[in-house]
């Protein structure tokens, strides 16, 4: 802390402790960050769930997102509740996620395409999804029928009512995905498949029931995970989902390539690092602009010191 | 007279390129336990994985038969086999390490989901030790307790027909004994199985019928303690001077 205060901005007085004032801001940035991080996590999930069964790095995920977002906006543009439109969000891309397996990734898989040819597939997926979407809704930015200035006081947090909405949905999508992959015969199934294909298939498992599932959670994720995102962020344009991409990736990363379990870690960690950069006691805090840089950073640190991950084992190929 | 329950005919069959099976044909009665010996490279496990839908068929017909019921099942995938009736133990990588043993079991019942919990407990019996280690990691087990589970996962789909790829491989010879021993109550039971085995003598020693494949073709058939006898076999596939046994010994001796 003294190292700190002593690079602080001339002007102020040193001080050797954080004063009150800038304890007070704690517990605001750690719920911004568990709010932000929840909808990583639940993003996060569907790219290792995918990762992890279909050995697909989805490029195309922060896409899948924006579609959910202006999935729901829609069904707000109608009149219809926020609650109507969350479901539209969640079924409208589980569909889209469903569909583009059966349009684009069964024959890609069964053209028995490499990681490399499907990761770019994925990269051209992402493309034409965005320019699809700004081509149908512009590129204004838009914001859901939601008062952004409407704040609930939780002794000393402010927390508005997007994030509300953001944190109670996301811990119950986590909640609902983490008992299914560990209590639910489709869950172990899907987790036995991530293990050994092969065994899966002879002890029973059709591989394209496993493979259509993962797509349909993987979606019904991503819708949410947009929609989510879409409140908290407040204005949002075709851009959204892209955006996060790559956090949501160093999420993934960050809790060990593959595992479910460990990319919600991962999404949680990340957001906290990077609202918890802002926090002045830290040099004066870091412009909310650079979070993202903080996020890469945690990671490269991360991958220096435990390269396997949050809940990876040290020995395990990838 | 009895048709065999398994029945492979002039099956040609390998991996993208390359073909390791050349026109071989063999047959399981039911009830019967049959053996596959030859070298390294013989096409042995090939055999089983191509029946297993787990290898590229190029020509050749594979018949399963139960209940009456004739089903030509040339390159059905796995999990259909799984449901018909059949099961497989490969050698490698035979359970799933990231799971706990419980749930090994129970995903050995996907293709009859109905009472899996029963039969689990009814295999329990059998499979003794695995009940105190159902909850830990199958990654974490012992080479025997890993085979047990092997077999005992593949017992959990009922199946009429078992295929095992060398379950004496890399094993203990105590725990070799464990695994032959389960074997032998199955047979009894009246389970038909397939085993391939490098072991070849304790395969030819406890199978109705063998086969010899070399060079991906058929050499010789014929019963199991037949064949233990059979002079050429002996030569060329066991070792004339007992290498089998002296293996054995000296593993036993390792211990």
């Amino acid at each position: 802390m003294a190292g700190m205060s002593a690079a602080r901005p001339p002007g102020r007085t040193p001080r050797l402790v954080p004063a009150a004032s800038q304890m007070s801001e704690l517990p605001q940035l750690v719920v911004d960050g568990l709010v932000s991080g929840a909808v990583l996590a639940i993003a996060a999930v569907g790219v290792s769930l995918v990762y992890g069964i279909l050995h697909l790095v989805n490029f195309a995920h922060g896409d899948y997102l924006t579609f959910g977002a202006y999935a729901g906006l829609g069904v707000t543009a109608l009149g219809l509740s926020l609650v109507v439109a969350t479901v539209v969000a969640i079924v409208a891309t589980a569909m889209l996620a469903v569909g583009l397996q059966l349009v684009l990734w069964g024959p890609v898989r069964r053209r028995r395409a490499g990681l490399l040819s499907s990761f770019i597939t994925a990269i051209g997926l992402a493309l034409v999804l965005r320019h699809a979407i700004f081509l149908v809704v512009g590129a204004g930015s838009r914001a859901y029928p939601v008062d952004q200035f409407s704040v609930e006081r939780l002794g000393p947090v402010r927390v508005s009512i997007s994030q509300l909405i953001a944190i109670s949905l996301s811990i119950v999508a986590i909640a609902v995905i983490g008992l299914l992959l560990a209590r639910t015969s489709i869950g172990r199934s899907m987790r036995a498949f991530a293990d050994n294909p092969e065994l899966a298939a002879v002890a029973g498992v059709d591989v394209g029931r496993i493979v259509l599932a993962t797509w349909l959670i993987a979606g019904a994720l991503a819708g949410l995970a947009g929609e989510l995102q879409g409140l908290i962020q407040g204005a949002f344009d075709p851009n959204m989902g892209w955006n996060l991409l790559l956090p949501i990736f160093a999420a993934v990363v960050l809790g060990t390539i593959g595992n479910a379990y460990g990319a919600l870690l991962g999404g949680f960690a990340l957001g906290l690092v990077m609202e918890l950069s802002t926090w002045s006691v830290l040099g004066g805090g870091i412009p909310a602009s650079y979070k993202y840089v903080v996020a890469f950073l945690a990671l490269i640190v991360m991958l220096l010191v435990r390269p396997q991950g949050l809940l990876g084992r040290r020995a395990r190929a990838l | 007279m009895i048709l065999p329950m398994l029945e492979v005919t002039g099956l040609n069959a390998g991996y993208e390129d390359v073909l390791v099976l050349d026109g071989v044909s063999m047959g399981a009665t039911p009830g019967s336990t049959v053996a596959i010996v030859g070298p390294n490279g013989a096409g042995k496990s090939t055999l089983l994985k191509a029946v297993y839908g787990l290898a590229r068929v190029r020509s050749g017909r594979v018949v399963f038969r139960r209940d009456g019921a004739e089903h030509e099942i040339t390159g059905w995938p796995p999990h259909r086999l799984t449901t018909l009736g059949l099961n497989y133990v490969p050698q490698t990588d035979n359970v799933f390490a990231a799971l706990s043993v419980r749930e090994n079991l129970l995903l050995g019942a996907t293709a009859r989901p109905r009472q899996a919990q029963a039969r689990m407990e009814r295999l329990l019996i059998e499979f003794g030790p695995l009940r105190a280690v159902l909850d830990r990691l199958a990654g974490a087990l012992s080479g025997g307790q890993r085979q047990s589970l092997a077999v005992a996962r593949a017992l959990m789909s009922e199946p009429a027909l078992l295929l095992l790829d060398e379950p004496s491989a890399g094993l203990a010879p105590e725990a070799v004994r464990t695994v032959f021993g389960h074997l032998g109550r199955l047979r009894k039971e009246g389970l038909t199985i397939v085993i391939v085995e490098q072991n070849a003598r304790l395969a030819l020693a406890s199978a109705d019928n063998a086969y010899v494949l070399e060079g991906g073709r058929n050499r010789y058939e014929g019963p199991g303690q037949k064949l233990l006898e059979d002079a050429r076999v002996v030569e060329l596939y066991l070792g004339g001077s007992g290498a089998g046994e002296t293996k054995h010994a000296r593993a036993a001796a390792d211990q």
